[in-house]
């Protein structure tokens, strides 16, 4: 679980000067500039080099430029979350593919659509809702996050809980690697077996195997109705408990997110107790039915049903509070759906006092605390009890990946944990596609 | 072969699985020499049929160690000859590794709505054993009856509801391989979140290519509260498709929307599929609605309304259970039926964007009488998902020929329509020439370089889904028992 790539700062190899001057001389001015400040930082960087190619083309040009000069590259998009991951072993330059923002097809009738990578997710789904439309992904994330960052990441949210994951909607990528040259997978056709299913790899993959530069997606139509309910406990196992009963019914909550009590997090509901807010989207005859199911499943609890107002609101509010700028830590945790009890007690006992939330219906759950929140323990005792939460996580089959932390940490423990068994195939498969390493080299697991 | 000179290896394999599990018997043989696509052919060098996943290791291991190539095989209803054991050079001969006798149900965990299973189950013996909770296990080929979750998951299987649920791969979550080497690995976190890249996803629909599942832990699904299903029936094609593309427009999500052609109905009609669709109908569209009972007919009321306006001759609703299990039972019968109707049926499997549908069907029609065939489709029309299938007689040459013209021929139209060459049947042998038709070589090359990392010797399953110059890195040419 040691990360010694991380102990030093990353080095640089070429200065920047250097490289912004060559990208300006080929492909023009505005297309390469030094970033400072909290704009696409990585780690400790005082300043960075970013490259913004503007079409696939100047994305493979781009490719082959750095591979000549053997610069290490951090794809980006938006660079809202270049934070996520180890601490890069070396970089030269950043490549986001922010201004490829094109829309390249998009046939309603057929619920397809064809974009760049750099096609913010919300502005698509603004677009596409004209036609009642949606790619149904609701990661946590700033309103510039980009369609291919999210697809990087594999980065989802409360409405996993129906919809799925990015792997689900994703049918087809045009990628560049890391030496220049251009493939595709999948295609523009909602059901196709033709081939490896390459887009699976590159979902989740965080930019270390090839540049994702063109994207495919089946839609959904946008329910028309919604409704969200929120129980309140003041334990959670009895919120575990109808979590427990609702999966077991014919209920279909878009999402269900079990909410600790915090005197933190600003959220439009009550948080002195834990919470439990199912949301469904749905016809209007199968919500109210589905809502009036589940206020009789959970008629032991105390209950709101929010107004259409309130509960805009309360979502709002519960994805800006996720990814807000002033939580030190956040905590990714993952069991077994019907373990979520067991995991909360375990969090409970080992990681006290941070801030819980969960995706009830997927095993996930999100810890967040801020900077003061390991001070009573001595620096050496802060790893330590990080590294048994994720002994404990692992021995339920589930995984602990650390989104945020402080330099300290991240120094310390390896980001993601341990990859098990697949550990030697996730590194030959980075070796064929980036045999060079030039692609985020020592971010991902297992060191890749 | 006779029994005294028993072969080295083939002594070898009986030990592992034991002697009635390994046959090389030439007549038995025969049996295993094609799936249900019967135009390619390849005998293998014996079948073995392993019970555990220890002793599918060992054989593995064996034949990675003597470098004879092998391929894992199913039920063998699969229809690109995905299952066939080919050699690494034509006419050479491998060994079939048939999971057939792993087929138990190994655990069924309602919490987490989640069930394992070995992959020689049945496809349909998983749901039925899980009905009784209100639960079942959603990807439903039309073979369900006879296909295995092993070979479902080698080819990413899809079927009627798959429009809804999605196929195979959305209900994977995760598996235990065998790798072509022997080592056994576990991908996914079955049901937990994992690390690291999705191998688990780039698994299901390898093909046999990767590995052979030896475990799998499926996603079970609830039992809809409510199902209406539609039976419509056109005079014209060409308003049955018009119908399909507009409930898509529309928004409306059905749990299948099929579409049959009056030959393959007039076939299932004389057939024991029998399901009362009208036979002088040009085409029948089953459309199924499910989910909440509340607002349902709402729903099933817009998609009969959305085929009266297609100028639909009879929208009605199956009245009973029964008369509903009829009516699927007709449709997905449908491929049985047709194939009797000739010695040989060819089965294609294209996919073209659900607006070009009216367009594409049309031309379809076209090239089968231009090349004075008999060609069918029976389809899944709400993924855009065609079966066209042409009857002929594989004795008559010229008409072998002309079916290989016209398969061609509508292969590219689907493919210039921005489609796809298979949707579900996966690319196997048959298709395997076809590729180049949508993946230029350096997409193919990077498929290669995934199944290098699974597969780096090539011995698994070669030849098959992805075109490689060279099929396996390093082998036994021409490798024959008796004389080794
Ligand atoms: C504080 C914070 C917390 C978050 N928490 C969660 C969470 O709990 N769960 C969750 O699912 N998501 C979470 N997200 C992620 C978020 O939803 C998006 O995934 C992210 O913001 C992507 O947007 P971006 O365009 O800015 O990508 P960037 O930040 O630019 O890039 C993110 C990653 O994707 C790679 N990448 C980006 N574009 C490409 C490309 N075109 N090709 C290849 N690789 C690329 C980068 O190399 C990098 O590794 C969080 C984000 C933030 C800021
Ligand atoms: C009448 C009929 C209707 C059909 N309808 C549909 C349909 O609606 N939808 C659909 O998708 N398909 C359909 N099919 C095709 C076929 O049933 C499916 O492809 C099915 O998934 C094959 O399963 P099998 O057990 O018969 O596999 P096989 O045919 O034996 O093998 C198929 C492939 O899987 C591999 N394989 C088998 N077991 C394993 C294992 N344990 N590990 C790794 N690889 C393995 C084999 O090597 C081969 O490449 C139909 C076929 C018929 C005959």
């Amino acid at each position: 679980m040691e990360n010694p790539q991380s102990e030093t700062a990353p080095a640089r190899g070429s200065s920047l000067d250097k490289i912004i001057h060559r990208l300006r001389e080929m492909f023009g001015e505005d297309r390469a500039v030094i970033a400072s400040g909290s704009d696409f930082r990585i780690d400790d960087e005082r300043q960075r080099a970013v490259a913004f190619p503007h079409n696939i083309e100047e994305l493979s040009e781009t490719m082959k430029l750095a591979d000549a000069e053997r610069w290490r590259v951090i794809p980006a998009g938006a660079g809202t979350w270049l934070e996520m991951g180890n601490r890069p072993t070396r970089f030269d330059l950043i490549v986001s593919t922010a201004k490829m923002n094109r829309l390249l097809e998009y046939e309603p009738a057929d619920l397809t659509a064809t974009v760049e990578a750099g096609v913010p997710l919300l502005a698509f789904n603004r677009m596409a809702a004209e036609h009642r439309q949606f790619i149904p992904l609701d990661p946590f994330g700033d309103k510039r996050s980009t369609i291919g960052g999210v697809i990087a990441t594999a980065s989802s949210g409360p409405m996993r809980c129906a919809y799925g994951a990015p792997r689900d909607w994703l049918i087809g990528a045009t990628v560049v690697h890391a030496d220049g040259h251009v493939t595709k997978a999948g295609g523009k056709v909602v059901k196709n077996v033709a081939g490896y299913d390459l887009c699976k790899l590159y979902a989740g993959s965080f930019g270390t195997l090839a540049v994702i530069a063109e994207m495919s997606f089946k839609l959904r139509a946008l329910p028309p109705c919604e409704k969200t309910i929120v129980f309140y406990s003041f334990n959670a196992e009895s919120l575990c408990s109808l979590v427990a009963r609702i999966t077991d019914s014919d209920l279909q909550p878009a999402a269900m997110e079990l909410i600790a009590p915090s005197d933190e997090a600003p959220l439009p509901i009550e948080t002195d107790k834990f919470a439990l807010a199912i949301r469904f989207l749905n016809e209007p005859e199968a919500v109210d039915s589905q809502a009036a199911e589940a206020l009789k499943l959970g008629s032991e609890f105390r209950r709101a049903i929010l107004s259409v107002a309130d509960a805009t609101g309360f979502w709002q509010a519960y994805h800006e509070n996720e990814t807000s700028p002033h939580t030190e830590f956040i905590f990714r945790l993952s069991a077994l759906p019907a373990d979520l009890n067991a995991l909360i007690g375990d969090i409970s006992r080992t990681l006290p006092r941070s801030n819980l939330r969960a995706h009830a219906a997927n095993g996930v759950v999100r810890l967040h605390a801020g900077l003061a929140w390991l001070d009573d323990l001595k620096t050496k005792e802060r790893p330590r009890r990080l590294a048994e939460m994720r002994r404990l996580v692992q021995s339920r089959g589930g995984q602990m990946v650390i989104l945020r932390a402080p330099d300290e940490i991240k120094n310390q423990l390896d980001v993601w944990g341990d990859a098990g068994q697949t550990e030697s195939l996730m590194r030959a498969l980075k070796d064929k596609f980036d045999p060079q390493a030039t692609l985020n080299p020592g971010r991902f697991v297992a060191g890749i | 072969m006779a029994k005294s000179s028993e072969p080295k290896i083939i002594a070898q394999l009986r030990e592992i699985a034991g002697r009635d599990a390994v046959t090389c018997d030439e007549d038995e043989l025969l049996v295993y020499e094609c799936d249900a696509m019967t135009t390619h052919r390849s005998r293998p060098l014996a079948v073995i049929f392993p019970r555990t996943t220890e002793q599918v290791s060992r054989i593995v291991k064996l034949l990675h160690e003597n470098r004879i190539p092998f391929g894992p095989r199913g039920a063998g209803t699969g229809l690109s000859s995905g299952a066939i054991a080919t050699g690494c050079e034509k006419g050479d001969r491998a060994v079939v590794i048939e999971m057939a006798r792993m087929n138990r149900i190994l655990d069924i965990d309602y919490a987490n709505r989640r069930a394992v299973v070995q992959p020689g189950v049945i496809n349909i013996k998983l749901s039925q054993a899980v009905a009784a909770r209100g639960y079942h296990y959603a990807p439903d080929p039309s073979s369900q009856t006879s296909c295995t979750i092993g070979g479902n998951v080698a080819e990413n299987a899809g079927g009627p509801h798959c429009l809804k649920y999605g196929s195979t791969t959305n209900h994977i979550l995760g598996l235990e391989v065998v790798l072509p080497t022997g080592e056994i690995i576990n991908l996914g976190g079955a049901g937990a979140d994992t690390v690291g890249y999705d191998l688990l996803g780039a698994f299901v629909g390898s093909e046999g290519t990767f590995g052979i599942a030896t475990k799998i832990t499926v996603r079970l699904t609830r039992t809809p509260q409510m199902v209406i299903t539609l039976l419509a029936d056109f005079m014209e094609i060409n308003d049955a498709s018009r119908a399909v593309s507009a409930i898509i427009a529309a928004g409306m999500l059905p749990a299948a929307l099929e579409m049959i052609d009056k030959v393959t109905i007039n076939a299932v009609e004389d057939s024991v599929y029998a399901a009362g669709y009208p036979r002088d109908a040009a085409a029948c569209l089953i459309v199924e609605l499910d989910g909440l009972s509340a607002g349902l007919e709402t729903q099933a009321n817009r998609a009969a309304e959305i085929c009266r306006r297609h100028n639909a001759r009879t929208v009605r609703a199956a009245s009973s259970e029964n008369e509903r299990k009829r009516l699927w039972a007709g449709r997905k019968g449908a491929f049985g039926a047709l194939g009797r109707v000739s010695p040989d049926l060819l089965v294609q499997d294209a996919v073209v964007p659900r607006t070009k549908l009216p367009d594409v069907l049309a031309k379809i029609y076209q090239i089968g009488a231009k090349h004075r065939l008999r060609l069918s489709t029976v389809f899944h029309a709400g993924d855009g998902n065609l079966h066209p299938n042409l009857n002929y007689d594989g004795r008559d040459a010229d008409e072998v020929a002309r079916v290989h013209a016209a398969s061609k021929e509508i292969m590219k139209l689907c493919v210039d329509a921005g489609g796809s060459i298979t949707g579900e049947h996966g690319v196997g042998v048959d298709k395997i020439d076809y590729m180049p038709m949508i993946f230029d070589q350096a997409s193919l090359d990077a498929m290669l370089m995934v199944k290098e990392v699974f597969n780096p010797m090539g011995l698994c399953n070669p030849g098959k889904a992805v075109p490689a110059q060279r099929m396996c890195r390093e082998y036994r040419k021409g490798f024959d028992f008796a004389t080794n």
